[in-house]
């Protein structure tokens, strides 16, 4: 069994002072094994980059934000570090890679200085050595002839090199943790295959594990062992990938799936579509279950908060009173079958 | 059967580049290079391709919001590449765009009824204000909204509200030929899907003829009655839709559709090479094939001699020496394992 590397309990993001405060997250509790690939999936607003930026403390000395709950990383609550014991694990245990690589990398420097200043703060090694491991850290990332790149400027490279740098710097302070934020939405689809196989490639060699964000569900059918599905700042939905995609409790999700026009799939009259748009939080959250405004199986129930809780399958939870023991709890109270 | 309603020959367009601001231009970049095809009528066209491959640059060439550098385009039997600006006037209410982002394409200032308004008033084709009204509400409905979304501004609009007036916008003048230039790329899936759904209700409505770019090649699947690639400037295959999502007959069409990750955790690993390394600089293309720096199949002819778009049956066109519906086993055989990939195994 491998062991937990990050559990996150009940985590609230308040954005703003009351009155007029915004919660972006609201509960959000999930873990994460060494090793794992968990991919956090939902639309524009959904709170999925807030989560991650949380996890990382990049919100947390931001008054702006105010975060409660716990967030346990290595026995450790995140939350309750100072910034100096978090600067210690930002970087060096947990690493940040975003779907534009210019807001990781600096124009102005090469990128041999720029993964060298990381090495510089995170390992022991000489000068030497650090221009050694920068040289392995790039070829690692498959960027060829490393030697003739290695004082190259961002500007330099393409699209999918930049990418490849900002991996390389993401790697070298050897992290537990990969948070990868949308790290292929810019990218073509051939680029962004070389880039998920190259991720896959080294969560093997490392045995890191990642946490994918993402609103692609054909990537995250390509390359999670866990996938979260995220709505309105809430989890409604997680659990093993193949189960997820085969058996969704949520008609959120099960929406979702159905309206995506895949590319393996035949031409259909219609596509199936969820009416209405994602809410807006900072205009308020809807009543009751946030979906409720979307779904087609709202009923009287739907006006109590649903919570998450378990359903058929293991380690499968859903925030829907139709799913699972939450339907069961309904019995009798004259709620559809 | 009729003659097509757009028909494209040898369409050109390159832009000048300088090699330094304090010379001439030197080296042209050829965005468009010697395109043709045909769009019949009622009939949507889907082009696909990934960044800088000249396919929004086809699409404002085919609505004339750019001059073509050479070639010919013929709309409805008309010639329009060579139009100058005062003699495509009247017919630009044929050819209208939808727009990938509909913030920067709707004046933030403007409430709905009046961008609506403009575009009528423009081509005078309502007239009288009370007549005008009424058409706008009739457009409002017909993209799905209520008519009191003339009163809003773009801003107090969501994403998909925006882009049903973008819709509405170019249905305004009765187009006979919409070129979407990413239309659903800037939306949410669950948003997509609704418009996706209007434009192909509106088609089916009013008979239009539509010009698709997509990047995404299961949303122009879904749309497309036939799909045309393209890799540098040029135009590679061109099949019906269901025929080229089948078994494509270039190599670069099948390296694409192997890299689209598909929402089915059981299709994972399936056994495909991913394409290696970046798209040339299209100031500077490859000789012959321009696809053959990548190609798993190239052939020493590949790098000499450029493969003419060549008609395969049953209206199937590829440009490639070696055309075929089935992959070689160089295309599907994985990348060598990695040794420390090995080593976990053990």
């Amino acid at each position: 069994m491998a062991e937990r590397l990050l559990n996150v309990r009940n985590l609230d993001v308040v954005l703003g002072r009351e009155p007029g405060a915004t919660t972006l997250v609201r509960d959000l509790s999930f873990s994460l094994d060494a090793g794992e690939l968990l991919c956090i999936v939902g639309e524009s607003g959904c709170g999925k980059t807030i989560t991650a930026r949380s996890v990382i403390g990049l919100n947390r000395t931001d008054p702006r934000f105010r975060l409660t709950g716990a967030i346990d990383f290595d026995g450790r609550n995140l939350l309750d570090l100072d910034e100096r014991a978090m600067r210690q694990i930002r970087g060096a245990r947990i690493a940040m890679i975003f779907q534009d690589p210019m807001s990781s990398l600096n124009p102005l420097h090469r990128i041999s200085a720029q993964i060298d200043e990381a090495l510089a703060i995170h390992t022991d090694l000489g000068k030497a050595a650090r221009r050694a491991r920068v040289l392995e850290l790039l070829a690692a990332v498959g960027i060829p002839k490393p030697e003739t790149r290695i004082d190259a400027y961002p500007h330099q490279f393409s699209g999918g090199m930049r990418q490849r740098a900002m991996i390389a710097l993401a790697l070298a302070g050897d992290p537990d943790l990969l948070i990868a934020d949308e790290p292929t939405t810019a990218l073509d689809v051939t680029t962004q295959k070389q880039i998920l196989l190259l991720l896959a490639r080294l969560r093997a060699e490392t045995g890191m594990a990642v946490i994918f964000i993402t609103h692609d569900l054909g990537v995250v059918a390509e390359i999670a062992d866990r996938v979260l599905v995220m709505y309105a700042g809430q989890c409604v939905e997680s659990g093993p990938v193949a189960d997820v995609f085969r058996n969704p409790q949520h008609p959120y999700t099960a929406g979702l799936l159905a309206s995506i026009p895949a590319a393996n799939r035949g031409k259909v009259r219609r596509l199936a579509s969820i009416k209405g748009a994602p809410p807006v939080l900072s205009e308020g959250r809807p009543v009751g279950c946030a979906f409720r405004p979307r779904c087609d199986y709202a009923f009287d129930r739907c006006a109590d908060e649903p919570q998450l809780t378990a359903t058929g399958s293991p380690d499968h939870p859903a925030r829907c009173w139709l799913s699972g023991a939450a339907r069961h709890s309904l019995a009798g109270q004259g709620a559809p079958a | 059967m009729s003659a097509p309603l757009v028909t494209v020959k040898n369409l050109k367009k390159t832009f000048p580049v300088r090699e330094s601001v304090f010379r001439r231009a030197t080296r042209e970049l050829r965005a468009v290079d010697d395109v043709s095809f045909a769009v019949s009528r009622g009939e949507t066209l889907g082009l696909v391709g990934e960044s800088g491959c000249g396919k929004s640059t086809l699409a404002r060439c085919v609505a004339r919001l750019t001059e073509p550098s050479d070639g010919s385009i013929l709309f409805d039997g008309q010639e329009i590449a060579r139009l100058s600006t005062r003699e495509l006037r009247p017919m630009r209410r044929n050819i209208q765009l939808v727009f990938q982002d509909p913030m920067s394409s709707l004046n933030p200032r403007k409430r709905v009824g009046t961008i609506l308004r403009e575009a009528l008033s423009i081509q005078g084709l309502v007239s009288g204000r009370a007549r005008q009204d009424a058409r706008i509400a009739e457009l409002l409905e017909q993209v799905g909204l209520s008519p009191t979304f003339a009163g809003r501004l773009p801003r107090e609009l969501s994403g998909g509200q925006r882009q049903r007036i973008g819709i509405a916008r170019a249905l305004a003048l009765e187009p006979r030929l919409i070129v979407a230039d990413e239309p659903v790329s800037a939306l949410d899936v669950s948003v997509q899907a609704q418009i996706l759904n209007l434009l192909k209700d509106l088609q089916e409505q009013l008979g239009l003829t539509m010009l698709f770019i997509s990047h995404d090649l299961g949303v122009v699947r879904h749309v497309s009655d036939r799909v045309g690639v393209m890799y540098l400037g040029k135009l590679v295959e061109l099949a019906p839709a269901d025929a080229f999502y089948e078994a494509p007959l270039h190599p670069y069409s099948r390296a694409l559709l192997a890299s689209v990750p598909l929402p089915d955790p059981a299709a994972r690993g399936r056994a495909v090479r991913p394409i290696e390394g970046d798209m040339p600089s299209p100031i500077y293309p490859p000789a012959g094939c321009r696809f053959h720096t990548r190609c798993p199949i190239a052939q020493e002819i590949c790098s000499r001699t450029e493969p003419p778009l060549t008609d395969h049956g049953n209206g199937r066109l590829a440009a490639c020496h070696f055309a075929s519906p089935f992959a070689s086993a160089r295309e599907t055989e994985r990348a060598a394992p990695q040794p420390s990939q090995a080593k976990m195994g053990d």
